[in-house]
């Protein structure tokens, strides 16, 4: 009997336990400081390894720097990139930050993107293609430090209704 | 003469293999966000590696006895047991990071992914731990591992503007966008890099495969006084590289092909090739130091027979606790975790680990029965309780800070 009464009272405190744990598993949308700080230490990585691929490519224009080791720094950041992305888009942003989130998404895609076609062009060995990715890579770059400085501060209240 | 190149030697390995991948990559990421603002903690760190290392070296060229086999005999199986844990759990830990670094290294100059170059490095590691005499694979690979020099003569040719970087180093700042407790996280980090366990194992236990003996000490004091903080300065320089190049961008520092690029910015493909070939000496030979550590410990411990001076078969369990940390290293290596996020928990967790290894061998080198006159002195023991004490704050402080800035984000 006094079994039985245990294997009861258990259900409720396991059902409790299952709802604690999957509510964890669901979710939760983070407010507007700590979605900031994420968004900051994104795009500061993304801006860092764009920065990287930059100064990689240039050096290799002026011979400084070999194809193999060109390639694997590319790879690397490609891959860095790719982890910054992932890791904004993945979170659920405050209603507050909406706009700024597709402006923090939106731009990691295009730096994503540029790496990505960088890396196409020195596989290929498109030699003559490397200065303008290299003006381009330093464009991306910098639009991202500037994200990255906006994000420091809350976002400025709509007067609109949207 | 004879006695003179020895030291000379001696010096040298110490300097070229004082660097490994938690030096490389902790360096070059600090160097990149707080540029020599932490030097004072290189320097802390190296002084502290000093003191610990010269006792260790000391009670094994007095006692002719490594430090696990005295700290079990004088502190008890349970202090010994708590000691082998820490510090066996972060050498094993930085066992796998060197693989992983001297795969990365390869990765450079062969573009293939340093995951099908895992398998042949852990290979080559144990070759080497079962094969190789102990003084070759030493001078070797701590030779080879000078090469990193080339990062002072990268960062000279850089042009720095010394007077700032020499401000840097001289007060205690931090840049004017980093936090506070980031800074406190990565110091922490800087000092379990230079402070590793197994550096301290690996000297005490090299001593006795070399069989120092107390007329010795003179030599592993060179090499411990002169060639470690000529070590530190290669830290140095690696974080004033990547603070030249990578500070101005305001980029961080996540991979090794970024910390080769102010060498091939300031010396071109020559100096990059020489820079390739200090990553994979330093972390090759830190991957042997590591790997012969973890089997030093377990051995002396347990009463083994261990040690290369012996033959292979007289030392079996030994060579087979070598072969069993490889083939485990290897396994998590090719679980696709990040070598260099294995590197900063390395770091990370060495700070955590650095009271319970460091205290017993305080104990140990002021324990007369041992010693003899050799016994620490009061210069020894006021540094070694001074290093105590910090290094118990940094062991506090580590899980805190790496929790609440997220690794340093």
């Amino acid at each position: 009997m006094r079994g039985a009464a245990g294997t009861r009272a258990a259900w409720p405190a396991a059902l409790v336990l299952v709802v604690a744990v999957t509510g964890g598993c669901a979710p939760g949308t983070p407010d507007g400081d700590s979605w900031r700080i994420d968004a900051q230490r994104a795009v500061s990585d993304a801006a860092a390894q764009v920065h990287t691929v930059e100064l990689a490519l240039r050096l290799h224009g002026r011979g400084r720097v070999f194809d193999r080791y060109l390639q694997t720094v590319l790879l690397d950041a490609e891959k860095g990139v790719g982890t910054a992305s992932d890791a904004i888009g993945a979170e659920q942003p405050p209603r507050a930050e909406r706009k700024r989130y597709d402006t923090v998404t939106g731009q990691l895609d295009e730096a994503a993107g540029l790496v990505a076609t960088t890396r196409i062009a020195v596989v290929d060995r498109e030699t003559d293609r490397y200065d303008a990715l290299a003006d381009r890579l330093a464009e991306a770059g910098e639009a991202l430090l500037e994200l990255e400085d906006e994000l420091q501060h809350p976002p400025v209240a709509s007067t609109g209704a949207g | 003469m004879k006695k003179f190149f020895a030291v000379a030697l001696g010096i040298l390995t110490a300097i070229g293999g004082f660097v490994d991948i938690g030096d490389l990559v902790t360096n070059a990421q600090v160097g990149a966000r707080f540029g020599l603002s932490m030097g004072w903690v290189v320097v802390l760190g190296v002084l502290g590696i000093c003191v610990f290392a010269e006792m260790s070296g000391r009670v094994a060229a007095v006692s002719g006895r490594a430090t696990f086999d005295i700290v079990r005999e004088r502190l008890g199986p349970r202090m010994g047991m708590a000691n082998l844990t820490a510090s066996m759990a972060v050498t094993l830990l930085t066992f796998v990071a060197e693989i992983g670094g001297v795969a990365l290294s390869l990765q450079l100059v062969s573009s293939v992914s340093y995951l099908l170059l895992v398998p042949f490095v852990a290979f080559a590691v144990w070759l080497i731990l079962w094969r190789a005499r102990f003084s070759l694979m030493e001078n070797v690979l701590g030779l080879f591992g000078l090469a990193l020099v080339v990062f002072g003569v990268a960062l000279w040719q850089l042009g720095p503007d010394w007077s700032r970087l020499l401000h840097q180093l001289a007060v205690v700042d931090k840049p004017g966008d980093e936090q506070w407790r980031t800074w406190a996280y990565y110091a922490v980090a800087l000092f379990g890099a230079a402070l590793t366990p197994y550096e301290v194992f690996f000297f005490s236990s090299g001593g006795v495969e070399e069989r120092w003996t107390a007329k010795d000490i003179g030599t592993m004091r060179a090499n411990v006084f002169i060639g470690f903080p000529l070590g530190g300065l290669l830290s140095l320089a690696i974080a004033g590289s990547t603070a030249v190049v990578f500070g101005p961008l305001d980029a961080s520092v996540d991979t090794l092909g970024q910390v080769g690029l102010p060498v091939a910015l300031a010396l071109g493909k020559i100096g990059l090739a020489v820079a390739i070939i200090g990553f994979v000496a330093a972390t090759l030979g830190a991957a042997c130091e590591t790997g012969l550590s973890v089997g030093y410990s377990i051995a002396q411990y347990r009463g083994w027979q261990w040690g290369k001076y012996v033959r292979p078969d007289v030392a079996a369990r030994f060579h087979l606790v070598l072969a069993l940390a490889t083939i485990l290293a290897t396994g998590v290596l090719l679980t696709t975790v990040d070598p260099i996020l294995v590197t900063e928990f390395s770091v990370v967790f060495s700070a955590v680990a650095l009271p319970l290894t460091y205290f017993p061998i305080l104990v140990v080198a002021n324990d007369p029965d041992y010693m003899g006159e050799h016994v620490n002195g009061r210069m020894a023991n006021t540094l070694g309780t001074v290093y105590l004490g910090l290094i118990l704050v940094a062991a506090v402080a580590a899980i805190p800070l790496m929790v609440l800035t997220r690794m340093g984000a």
